[in-house]
């Protein structure tokens, strides 16, 4: 999921000097941050906005950025991280997540696959719900496979402690959340 | 909007750290399973991403540049002499391209002027110059003093005091470029002077690759050879030999391509015995090249081999004109045993074991064991309909519904939801699915099988037709449209690229296993199969392979990478690069003497007042026991300045040999070309016709008799740019040994 040490040091020091290679890093990583930024607003538009708002951050400050210290990556992700803080920071929060999700209304059943896109984004407004630590933690981890390691890289703790971030999220998220099988196809006897 | 990952065990999230953490506690693996299954995968729109890239490299490009900190022409000859402006005036300032001389001595209002591409080494070949003054200019005089080396032709306005210069041609790719304005000519409406000339320098982005090799030749047009005429004919597949298997209507009273009455007769390469012997009746018939149709069954919707080969499955129609009739029979069809029969017509069939079959209706899959007892029952979705199945032993089914498509795994019965996904098809080796973009009907989507919510998107040629028809093939690495003109279209999935064509008219097509081979039916019921050609290749006498390391070596350079250049040299070769290269590319190559032999030129782009410096290098290129290229031999000239005037970029034949091609920096001056080029054969001088193409700034040389061994090309000091300007030096080079 990350460029080797070595290359990604060399090419972040490249890009201090050559915009094309600062390009390259965005290449690498564009998805990734957005894949990220994405799973912690669940609004496209607003992820793209944020998903600007941290390369631009990252273009601004790559001069300062030393090798010595944690990974580029961890270091991009650390400004995607603050960005998506800063977003919240700057809405309203929802009070409740079925009214958030526009799910309240039960009255009308809707189509199968929008049940499952609602399934998913019920699921995963589970995690918006939890401590600041835990949800980036849990996104990171479930949104983009990030090993624990790395994850502790991004949030300046011990690998010991993301374990215990992911823990105590996914026994919130369990609290939250009914268990829920819904098959997609209906499954019926033999009609002969 | 979900992830389409692969399918673990019941018992893992997939992730083995996950699958550590929570493996002694199920109710907690049971929620990451869930949260993973449902974790966002957005699509990352093409068109943000390339926006967004754009704007962050040209932000960049900003920030390094040094013309936020370099002076050409500095007014008051220091910078502190600007410092108590502050330091917004500082920025705006940092770039002024003026004169020189002291404070003391320049009257105030003399014209400066800013670039804000000047120092800039990859701007775009299409973006205009601008060039902004401090006061009103005369812009008569600015114009006619106005100077672009290489020679390029422009045209000119002004947006208040800052003069627009547009290149009438995208500029060459990968160049250095000067910019003069006459020092007389930078004269201001009051009828100030500057007391020296504007000047400053870019270089343009190095796209597309620089390479000797043309653009890509028209793809090649399919041949197909008949096998046979049916009415109403339907491809269900291929068997283990490759032989298509149809079903249809077949009949010999009458020619081939009459749609009213449709000929089974085999084509023309086919024996006539084959033409004498047909059957005629409705139909499931095995067609292979040169062979007599084989009828193996009654019309039939569907059929499938058994995974040991040893039997084939058959849905016919019904005689009650609904449903199917389900049986298997030995492959030749012989042997047949009624199964069972479907309230439903079947579409598809599968089988999942040795012993079963699922079959597929378009709301139900009925499972049956070759006992004929009857197992198992899935319907769809609410509003949606089965259209296939797909994958190794058709573990997974495609339902369609109005604005989307689903995908289901008939084991686990998971399922992913493909949004403005429809006639869904999947390569048969279970890796790769494409569809046609219901949002935009000249997209071709393509995904792996765990890459489903980010598809690539394949956009067919702007003279295609809408989508009508997919099919895709056994490895997913090509797939053939047939558009809405009955026109097929073969694509490489990876590259986008147009591997071959074929006017048609084609109804449907289809992959033989083997992937070298299509089957293609047309609207009348003629099915007829055609080799795939292999894609466009290189010029005939240059591998390809020796062309990227000849590429690849130049590049090395330019980054002055000496790990990937002693990778890229045989024992012993010496690399010695001249320091401080800006840009570099391979003029030519061809063979010589057993081996490869590459011209490139290196750059030095120009800096303050200095024009740009040039290396020229001659690489010796050969294969070793391995087939593995290495650059054997290097020749490497000193740097020394670059004289004005055209130089030729790139020269090399086209991939078909009587046509060779020059390209230049320069515009040229059209009417001293046709005299200026000349290629000979030894000592035998060869007949041409000049071409030139100004957008390319290309002369094309089509040779008038063949072309030998030896053959050289040479273009004379006569040719001239748009300037006047002479061929820089005279040039010639060895095209084929």
């Amino acid at each position: 999921m990350t460029l080797p040490r070595a290359y990604e040091d060399q090419l972040v020091e490249r890009a201090k000097v050559d915009a094309e290679a600062f390009g390259e890093l965005y290449d690498y990583y564009v998805g990734q941050i957005h894949r990220f930024v994405y799973s912690r607003l669940h609004d496209p538009a607003a992820a793209e906005d944020v998903t600007s708002e941290v390369f631009l951050k990252a273009l601004r400050a790559v001069g300062r950025y030393k090798p010595s210290g944690p990974p580029f990556s961890a270091w991009l992700y650390q400004i995607a991280t603050n960005a998506v803080n800063d977003h919240y920071r700057s809405r309203k929060p929802a009070s409740d997540i079925d009214t958030a999700l526009g799910i309240a209304d039960r009255a009308t059943p809707p189509d199968e696959h929008v049940i499952q896109s609602i399934e998913a984004r019920r699921v995963w407004a589970a995690i918006d719900s939890l401590p600041r630590a835990q949800r980036t933690a849990m996104a990171l981890k479930l949104g983009n496979d990030l090993k624990l390691a790395q994850i502790g890289g991004i949030m300046g703790k011990s690998e010991g402690a993301i374990k215990l971030l992911i823990h105590r999220g996914m026994a919130g998220v369990r609290a939250r959340l009914e268990v829920d099988t819904s098959p997609v196809g209906e499954k019926v006897e033999a009609a002969r | 909007m979900t992830r389409g990952h692969t399918l673990p065990p019941t018992s893992s999230t997939g992730d083995a750290e996950l699958d550590a953490l929570f493996g002694n506690d199920p109710e907690l693996l049971a929620t990451a399973r869930r949260l993973k299954a449902a974790a966002p995968e957005p699509v990352l729109d093409g068109q943000f991403r390339s926006r967004l890239r754009a704007q962050l490299v040209d932000e960049a490009k900003r920030q390094l540049s040094p013309s936020r900190r370099h002076w050409w022409h500095r007014r008051g000859g220091t910078l502190p002499a600007f410092g108590l402006l502050g330091g917004g005036l500082a920025l705006v300032a940092a770039s002024l391209v003026l004169i020189l001389g002291s404070p003391s001595a320049e009257p105030l209002h003399a014209p400066a002027a800013t670039a804000a591409i000047a120092n800039n080494p990859s701007i775009d070949p299409a973006e205009a110059i601008t060039v902004s003054f401090n006061q009103p200019m005369d812009k008569t005089a600015v114009v006619a003093g106005l100077h672009l080396q290489p020679a390029a032709a422009v045209t000119t306005n002004w947006q208040g005091n800052t003069l627009v210069v547009t290149p009438l041609h995208p500029l060459a790719a990968n160049t250095a470029y000067t910019v003069t304005i006459d020092q007389a000519a930078v004269r201001s409406v009051n009828g100030t002077t500057a007391t020296a000339a504007v000047r400053f320098s870019f270089g343009t982005a190095p796209t597309p690759t620089p390479s000797p090799i043309p653009a890509p030749a028209a793809p090649p047009t399919l041949v197909p050879t008949p096998l046979a005429g049916l009415g109403s004919p339907v491809v269900l597949g291929f068997d283990q030999h490759g032989s298509v298997i149809v079903s249809g209507h077949l009949d010999t009273t009458t020619s081939p391509g009459d749609s009213a009455t449709p000929d089974i007769s085999p084509p023309s390469s086919a024996t006539p015995s084959a033409t004498q012997s047909a059957v005629v009746a409705n139909g499931t018939y095995r067609l292979a090249a040169n062979a007599t149709p084989q009828r193996i069954g009654d019309a039939a919707g569907a059929v499938a081999h058994s995974p040991d080969g040893a039997h084939l499955a058959l849905a016919t129609v019904a005689e009650a004109g609904s449903g199917s009739s389900i049986s298997i029979a030995n492959p030749d069809g012989s042997n047949p045993k009624h199964l069972a029969g479907t309230t439903d017509t079947a579409i598809a069939l599968t089988w999942t074991s040795s012993t079963t079959i699922e079959v597929i209706t378009a709301q139900r899959i009925e499972s049956f064991d070759t006992n004929g007892s009857h197992s198992d029952v899935l319907t769809a979705t609410a509003g949606e309909h089965f259209t296939g199945i797909g994958a190794a032993g058709g573990r997974f089914v495609v339902s369609e519904a109005s604005d989307h498509s689903r995908v289901t795994d008939l084991f686990s019965k998971t399922s992913w939801v493909l949004p403005d996904a429809a006639a869904v098809v999947w390569s048969a080796d279970g890796t790769t699915l494409a569809w046609r973009n219901a949002s935009n009907s000249r997209i071709v989507d393509i995904a792996d099988l765990d890459q489903l919510s980010r598809p690539a998107g394949l956009t067919l040629p702007d003279n295609a037709g809408s989508i009508g028809a997919l099919a895709i093939d056994h490895t997913g690495t090509e797939v053939a449209v047939v558009d809405d003109s009955t026109r097929l279209w073969l694509l490489g999935t990876s590259s986008g690229a147009v591997l071959a064509t074929f006017p048609g008219p084609v109804a449907s097509a289809g992959f033989a296993p083997d992937a070298d081979q299509i089957v293609l039916v047309d609207r009348v019921g003629n099915v007829s199969t055609s080799a795939i050609p292999a894609p466009p290749a290189a010029p005939a006498n240059v591998p390809a392979e020796a062309l990227t390391l000849a590429n690849s070596f130049v590049a090395g350079q330019i980054r002055g990478d000496s790990t990937t250049l002693q990778q890229l040299v045989g024992p012993g070769v010496d690399v010695t690069t001249p320091r401080g290269l800006s840009r570099g590319f391979v003029v030519s190559i061809a063979p010589s003497n057993g081996r490869m032999e590459a011209q490139a030129r290196l750059i030095v782009d120009p800096s303050g007042s200095h024009g740009a410096t040039v290396a020229d290098e001659t690489l010796t290129i050969g294969a070793d026991s391995t087939g593995i290229y290495h650059v054997l031999a290097l020749q490497t000239g000193q740097l020394s300045d670059q004289p004005s005037g055209p130089h030729v970029i790139h020269a090399g034949l086209g991939r078909d040999p009587s046509v060779v091609r020059v390209a230049f920096d320069s515009d040229l001056d059209a009417r001293t070309v046709s005299g200026a080029f000349g290629i000979t054969s030894g000592p035998a001088s060869i007949p041409v016709v000049v071409t030139y193409d100004a957008t390319s700034r290309t002369a094309t040389l089509t040779l008038l008799s063949p072309a030998g061994a030896g053959l050289t090309l040479s273009v004379a000091a006569s040719l001239r740019d748009i300037s006047g300007q002479a061929l820089a030096h005279s040039y010639s080079v060895t095209l084929t040994s």
